[in-house]
């Protein structure tokens, strides 16, 4: 099903796990959806490879899976037939109390619409995830200041969602993305709300926290225009992958060239 | 582990194993003050809407608690054992007036027993005593009577309606054997009879208890007449006392509800003989059960309020689908949610049952002002209302919590992906 002459080296599937460092594998993942008599094919056999530390782009058009597959990535939903590992835990095997628990440390969201709890401050809203992971309240508190402070807005930690501009309520869901110091981020268009320059700023320092800590960041957009901070991009169409794109071989504008190969990171 | 049954999941693998491992027991709860903190602000954010549901837990628990009071006091009221001190038990004009007898020539002539009837037949429905009584009177002159009001001492101490009444007794036997004569004009002749006559007259006629008719016709126009006259003598309570022994059914205890609505006669209520104070306390202990509609009226107070919990409380569901959603992927658990939904409701329910009994007390303090004057403050059950006071604010807080026990359901159990999906 994968398109093998994209992404060499990726199609060892499982043995390879041990010798290359990945975060994700999906192993023949379907997914189907009953709808009263008929299915719904969401997924055909997907095998999918994501390197620790690489900044991955899933794009499809409406209906093309991509949103259920990024589900997966984020454990939110568990595969009809086939294997998602996530940090090499397989979690078709976790029930939904584990699946909260692997969410919480090992996962960080990013919504088109921010998402912020309207009751909690910023520091609060980073903090609720570290209070759901055990961790002490003091840590938490220093951890999520300083994370408030990394993405450029620790002087408003004590502001609700409702007072801040949307590039304010972005950049608190990206320090609550990254609290529990979660292995992927799950960016579904973190710039769709957003006007464009804010957009890019937003991307540019989550590419840049990312990189910094060895966070592997998935993203789904429509943005063409975010591909070129792009490693890889991933293209679903009809449930299955129809094509997975180095950056360098993008038909894009190319800035900088970046290794393809990150450092593993210790987490 | 026991999913062996998913698809595509063989066996669990030594990486997942280790997950599980390290997951270990339950992940400890939030801090309660997180919770609370949380569920507050979950209020405060929707302000308008749980002020609305607030209204409803306190009309409903002030209701509550007001129909607690109200049965509360009425059997105060009724079980007073202690009554403040009325003239009717100790009777010092008739005590007086026994002296009198013994002392004068006049006393010399009666035998002891004669006295002790005389004493007796004043109080007691006893056809024998009244008649003796009766024939007694009718044996004096007037001024032997005066004669014997004045040997009886000091004034002070002597009601000379007493024995006026005694007089007048003797008319009103007459007046109710005219009465029992011809009963088609009895409510124009008790008409133009003053009300202390009409009194005597009761007592008369209790002295003949097979006249049941009319028994019941005089209580129903002594009745009327309670309401209309501020003071009351003496010899009025002791005709009460009577009326309220011989009509043994339905009419009795409406008759002494209807008593009791009066400040005065609360007061003469309290003081009337064991007879009475013991049909007070079964009509009371009717009142505390309730009536069948008090009850109905109470529940459908109670229920109607869940539902109102419940609505509002599923709307807080619908509104926060996405917030619920984005806690459940920060790695929120069911119970979580379940918690928080509880304890937001579980707030309003504290608050609101205290609101309501606030409410509560002053209705039923101005209900008791208004329906028993002073001795309603008096015998207020204040500490009867702590039971009450923790009876409402457990079937305040139960009723919200099982009103939000569905919507917490209802938002623990969805899936986190929609939070994804809601596009805004």
């Amino acid at each position: 099903m994968n398109n093998a002459g994209a992404n060499a080296g990726d199609e060892s599937g499982g043995e390879s796990a041990l010798e290359r460092d990945f975060v994700v594998r999906t192993i023949g993942v379907t997914r189907v959806y009953q709808m009263g008599d008929s299915e719904t094919h969401a997924l055909r056999g997907v095998e999918l490879d994501i390197y620790r530390g690489e900044y991955m782009a899933i794009m499809g058009p409406s209906g093309s899976g991509k949103s259920t597959l990024f589900n997966m990535i984020g454990g939110l939903d568990k595969p009809t037939d086939g294997m998602v590992f996530i940090d090499e835990v397989n979690i078709a095997a976790l029930d939904s109390y584990e699946l909260a628990w692997l969410r919480c440390r090992k996962i960080g969201y990013i919504f088109q619409s921010y998402n912020l709890l309207p009751t909690l401050t910023a520091l609060e809203n980073v903090t609720l995830s570290m209070t759901f992971a055990n961790v002490n309240p003091d840590d938490a508190r220093d951890r999520g200041y300083e994370l408030l402070q990394n993405v450029g807005i620790g002087d408003r930690w004590n502001h609700r969602p409702g007072r801040m501009s949307g590039g304010q309520q972005q950049r608190v869901a990206i320090a609550r993305a990254l609290a529990n110091r979660p292995a992927i981020v799950l960016a579904d268009e973190p710039t769709g709300n957003l006007d464009l320059q804010t957009g890019a700023e937003i991307i540019a320092m989550l590419k840049g926290l990312c990189k910094q800590m060895g966070v592997t960041v998935v993203s789904a957009t429509h943005d063409h225009k975010m591909l070129d901070i792009c490693d890889r991009v991933v293209w679903i169409r009809d449930g299955m992958i129809e094509r997975i794109e180095k950056r360098e071989d993008l038909d894009i504008q190319i800035g900088s060239i970046e290794q393809q190969e990150k450092k593993p990171s210790d987490e | 582990m026991q999913h062996g049954t998913q698809p595509g999941n063989a066996a669990v693998d030594p990486q997942t194993q280790t997950l599980l491992d390290q997951i270990g027991g339950r992940q400890s709860a939030l801090p309660r003050r997180t919770l609370i903190a949380m569920a507050m602000g979950g209020l405060r954010v929707r302000l308008m809407r749980s002020v609305v549901t607030l209204i409803s837990v306190i009309l409903a628990i002030g209701f509550l608690f007001y129909m607690g009071m109200a049965s509360k006091l009425v059997s105060n009221l009724a079980h007073a054992t202690q009554p403040p001190q009325f003239p009717v038990e100790k009777q010092p004009a008739l005590a007086a007036a026994v002296n009198a007898l013994a002392t004068k020539d006049l006393a010399s002539q009666l035998t002891q027993s004669q006295k002790y009837q005389l004493v007796e037949g004043l109080d007691v429905p006893n056809p024998a005593w009244a008649l003796a009584w009766s024939a007694l009177l009718a044996s004096l002159t007037e001024s032997q009577i005066v004669e014997l009001h004045a040997a009886a001492g000091p004034a002070s101490s002597v009601d000379p309606g007493t024995i006026t009444n005694a007089i007048r007794h003797q008319h009103a036997v007459d007046l109710h054997n005219r009465l029992q004569n011809d009963p088609g004009t009895w409510p124009q002749i008790l008409d133009q009879i003053p009300t202390d006559i009409k009194t005597d007259l009761v007592r008369a006629s209790a002295a003949r208890p097979t006249d049941h008719e009319i028994h019941l016709r005089l209580a129903e126009l002594f009745a009327q007449d309670v309401g209309r006259i501020p003071s009351l003598p003496d010899a009025k309570l002791r005709a009460l006392q009577l009326l309220l022994g011989w009509t043994r059914h339905d009419d009795h205890t409406r008759l002494m509800l209807e008593a009791l609505k009066s400040e005065q006669l609360a007061r003469e209520g309290i003081a009337i003989d064991r007879l009475l104070r013991t049909n007070l306390i079964s009509a009371s202990e009717q009142l505390e059960s309730g009536n069948p509609m008090d009850r109905w009226l109470t529940l459908m107070a109670l229920l109607t309020c869940a539902v109102g919990i419940t609505n509002a409380m599923l709307m807080s569901v619908t509104e926060r689908f996405r917030e619920i959603g984005t806690m459940k992927c920060l790695g929120a658990q069911d119970r979580l949610v379940v918690q928080l939904f509880l304890i937001e409701s579980g707030l309003l329910g504290v608050v609101g049952s205290a609101a309501g009994i606030v409410l509560g007390i002053a209705v039923a303090l101005t209900a008791a002002a208004l329906q028993f004057g002073g001795y309603g403050m008096q015998y207020f059950p204040w500490l009867g209302g702590l039971t009450v006071t923790g009876w409402s604010i457990v079937a305040g807080v139960l009723i919200s919590v099982f009103g939000a026990v569905y919507p917490a359901r209802v938002a623990a159990r969805m899936n986190p992906v929609d939070a994804l999906r809601i596009d805004e």
